[in-house]
């Protein structure tokens, strides 16, 4: 069952890398990102984030990343790193990709409150590009980022600041920071109240929906078109429920997805769901709501925006990583849990075994699929399938 | 009393092959730590044996299925270490957030180490004085959380003496490291690493008067000529086998440099005096330190290890990349691109925490002892 919203995502997609475009030609700053940075403070000084992750995902979901990794791999990468460094650093060697020729930065921006990778990721795009590089440091936290922390985040939220005006020539406004941000505080509501609607019984969204629909929350965050969208999608999902059009109608098992999806075969979901297995819940997507870190506040964006960054999903230790588990297991009414071992994910991944351990002793089930989420090569979804059905057999609604 | 040069090498080869001996003599209480950013001094200063962990060469009995496949092998090498109750005889554990790997294990031993102490550091990568400031917040907590757990106390004279035992230690390791690349100190390669990776493993005070004793009395073995091995730089993260260094003996490769987190990148960078106080002075001297590739300022090391191979003369550098080392693996390409445009020839080997065919890697070696011997 297809949401009309994707129509609209499409355009939203093509907007963006023709935007990318438009400022390449014209001239105007283009910023490499990772995830974990603000987007809001670049839509505020006007300079794009190009979210290479994006573009990784992209080159996934077209079954296309295994192509450009063999440019990395042939220049000396490891098949064993991740798959979003290998197929987008190969895409950029190659001067190739599905929008062409990636246009050149400005600068890159990097951040390491998701993984170490990024680290090294961004030292071969910066030796590739030549280009001044910024890192924005994020230590790890148990819960959140609070006192010294949360300090240490603002102070390195403002250097950034500072290094984008000096290397782009955009003067930094507060006071178009709050516009933004409070388009941004409006989509990141919205997401949630769309993932809560999942609560439903059935629920009226598959797993594969908010994986696809993902794309503004990362890369649009703080613009009229994320907005727009957003409300198109929340709109839409309630009248699935208003009108009893669900796409698993009889829903025999709720489980949640823990960790990215296997970009390059979404359509797993599809074939669960025909199986009366539906994935009514995520932890990927939920970071991207409000549900977890709440509003940004307006009164100091950049110390709200400092907060979001040092309290990333993937920068908080396994207690909260297991308390948001918990959480959602609780609302979402869900009765198992599938944890990806995404081989190109190490810092989401390697403390599943722990925490599914921990679940099934709070009488969850849980078992643990391995894959990667942009590399198809070895890749066994019969094994997927079986494995995720045997979590099933433990017991029907 | 030993005063006999070739007797300390005897000690220190004897120690490197059986720790747990020696450690069984240590009469202080013993933490834990994995990594060369975790700083030995606050543990010290508590009167505490600070121990950096090192892979074992056993095979893993439980570690792997606490994690998965995919960790790198020293991680779980340490998962299992510690999940076996082979490390029960640590007071506990003190982890940063070193690699992607390493935080999951830190995650899983914090609940799974019962009542034991664990410590995680949140670690900056980068060297700012905001970044100082924020370490130095985190290591005053560090040493309170010891001074709570284990009812003492650190005082800053307590501090200030493990900070000049440590600083003592390195330069000793230092004019060591300087001697072997200058070519007045011949050793074997493992001979070598038995030494330099006690520094990490023995009492400081101890180790360093020995390593001091052994260079003065230093006289080259008659019965080794050295002087017509192929010299050799070693690089990488992790290599902790004794084997790796023996194979390189054989085909007459000698490390005279070495790019390894507990190698020359443990020691250089003495911590010096700070008005701001004892915590800022440490957290300055660990920030500044050469780097690990996890750090992201891969320049600065390849800087450092480049002046090492000019001023050693070494002939090429073999990367030793553990695998599944996102951040080795990746940046392998650059360090390999300006290795070669200083025309240093360079090898990758990849293995796990212990070599698992010493047939391959002697091949290997050999092909490129041939290789860069013919430069000489």
């Amino acid at each position: 069952m297809r949401l009309e919203a994707t129509g609209n995502l499409k355009k939203l997609i093509s907007g963006y890398y023709s935007d990318l475009k438009k400022y390449a030609d014209s001239g105007k700053p283009i910023a490499w990102v990772n995830v974990g940075i603000p987007c809001e403070i670049f839509y505020a000084m006007d300079i794009f984030p190009f979210y290479v992750e994006n573009y990784g995902a992209m080159l996934g979901a077209r079954k296309e990343a295994v192509k450009y990794s063999k440019f990395a791999e042939t220049d000396g990468v490891s098949k064993h790193t991740c798959s979003y460094l290998r197929s987008t650093y190969g895409s950029l060697l190659s001067k190739e990709g599905p929008i062409g020729k990636l246009p050149e930065p400005t600068i890159l921006v990097e951040t390491s409150n998701s993984c170490v990778t990024v680290l090294s990721w961004w030292r071969l795009i910066e030796k590739a590009t030549n280009v001044p590089c910024f890192l924005f440091d994020s230590p790890m936290v148990e819960y959140e980022s609070s006192g010294n922390h949360l300090a240490y985040q603002v102070s390195e939220t403002k250097r950034m600041i500072r290094f984008l005006e000096e290397k782009t020539g955009k003067r930094f406004d507060l006071n178009r920071l709050k516009e933004v941000v409070k388009i941004s505080n409006e989509g990141k509501r919205l997401w949630r109240e769309t993932m809560e609607l999942r609560t439903n019984h059935p629920s009226p969204l598959t797993g594969a929906d908010l994986f696809t629909h993902m794309f503004p929350m990362v890369a649009l965050r703080g613009t009229e078109q994320y907005l727009e969208h957003l409300r198109m999608l929340y709109k839409e999902t309630k009248e699935r429920i208003k009108r009893k059009e669900f796409p698993v109608a009889k829903e025999k098992h709720r489980f949640l997805w823990d960790n990215l999806p296997i970009w390059h075969d979404l359509r797993l979901f599809e074939e669960l769901a025909k199986k009366g297995i539906n994935f009514v819940t995520d932890t990927y997507t939920q970071a991207w709501g409000d549900k977890f870190m709440g509003e940004v506040s307006l009164d100091d964006p950049i110390k709200g925006l400092a907060y979001y960054t040092g309290g990333g999903f993937l920068n908080v230790h396994i207690k909260k990583r297991l308390a948001v588990l918990l959480d959602i297991i609780k609302l979402y009414d869900v009765d198992g849990v599938v944890f990806h071992a995404d081989r190109s994910c190490k810092s989401y991944s390697l403390i599943q075994v722990q925490l599914a351990d921990q679940l099934r002793q709070n009488g969850i089930p849980s078992i643990i699929i391995e894959a990667d989420h942009n590399d198809t090569r070895d890749y066994n979804r019969d094994s997927i399938i079986a494995r995720i059905e045997t979590l099933s057999e433990m017991g029907e609604r | 009393m030993i005063d006999n040069c070739s007797a300390i090498l005897d000690e220190f080869r004897t120690i490197r092959k059986t720790p747990e001996t020696y450690l069984k003599n240590i009469d202080k209480p013993i933490i834990g730590y994995f990594e060369t950013y975790v700083p030995e001094e606050i543990i010290a200063a508590a009167n505490m044996h600070p121990l950096r962990i090192s892979p074992d060469n056993a095979p893993i009995t439980i570690g792997n299925s606490k994690i998965e496949s995919f960790a790198c092998p020293v991680s779980i090498n340490f998962l299992d270490q510690l999940l076996s109750g082979k490390l029960s005889f640590l007071q506990g554990v003190i982890f940063s957030r070193y690699c992607d790997s390493m935080r999951g294990v830190a995650d899983i031993w914090q609940e799974n180490r019962g009542k034991s102490f664990y410590h995680f550091i949140p670690y900056p990568t980068i060297a700012t004085s905001e970044s100082i400031n924020f370490l130095s917040d985190e290591l005053e907590k560090l040493a309170e959380h010891i001074s709570d757990y284990f009812n003492t106390k650190i005082s800053e004279e307590a501090i200030t003496e493990a900070i000049r035992i440590s600083n003592k230690k390195r330069l000793a390791v230092l004019k060591f490291y300087d001697l072997v690349k200058k070519g007045e100190l011949l050793i074997s390669s493992s001979d070598f690493f038995a030494i330099v990776s006690l520094a990490t493993i023995m009492d400081s005070i101890e180790y360093t008067e020995k390593l001091e004793r052994f260079i003065d009395q230093y006289e080259p073995v008659s019965n080794q000529n050295f002087g017509s091995n192929i010299k050799v730089a070693v690089s990488g993260i992790m290599l902790e086998s004794m084997q790796f260094f023996e194979t390189m003996d054989k085909v007459g490769l000698r490390m005279t440099v070495d790019d390894l987190m507990f190698g020359s990148r443990a020691f250089k960078g003495l911590i010096s005096k700070e008005k701001a106080g004892l915590y800022q002075a440490i957290a300055k001297r660990y920030l500044n330190k050469v780097p690990c590739s996890v750090k992201g300022n891969l320049d600065l090391r390849i800087d450092e290890l480049v002046n090492d191979c000019r001023e050693s003369g070494t002939k090429g550098v073999i990367f030793y990349i553990v695998t599944f080392c996102d951040s080795e693996e990746a940046e392998y390409p650059i360090l390999k691109k300006r290795l070669l445009e200083k025309k240093i020839p360079v090898i990758a080997i990849e293995g796990g925490y212990r070599i698992s065919s010493t047939g391959q890697l002697l091949t290997r070696l050999e092909a490129f002892a041939e290789q860069i011997g013919e430069r000489l």
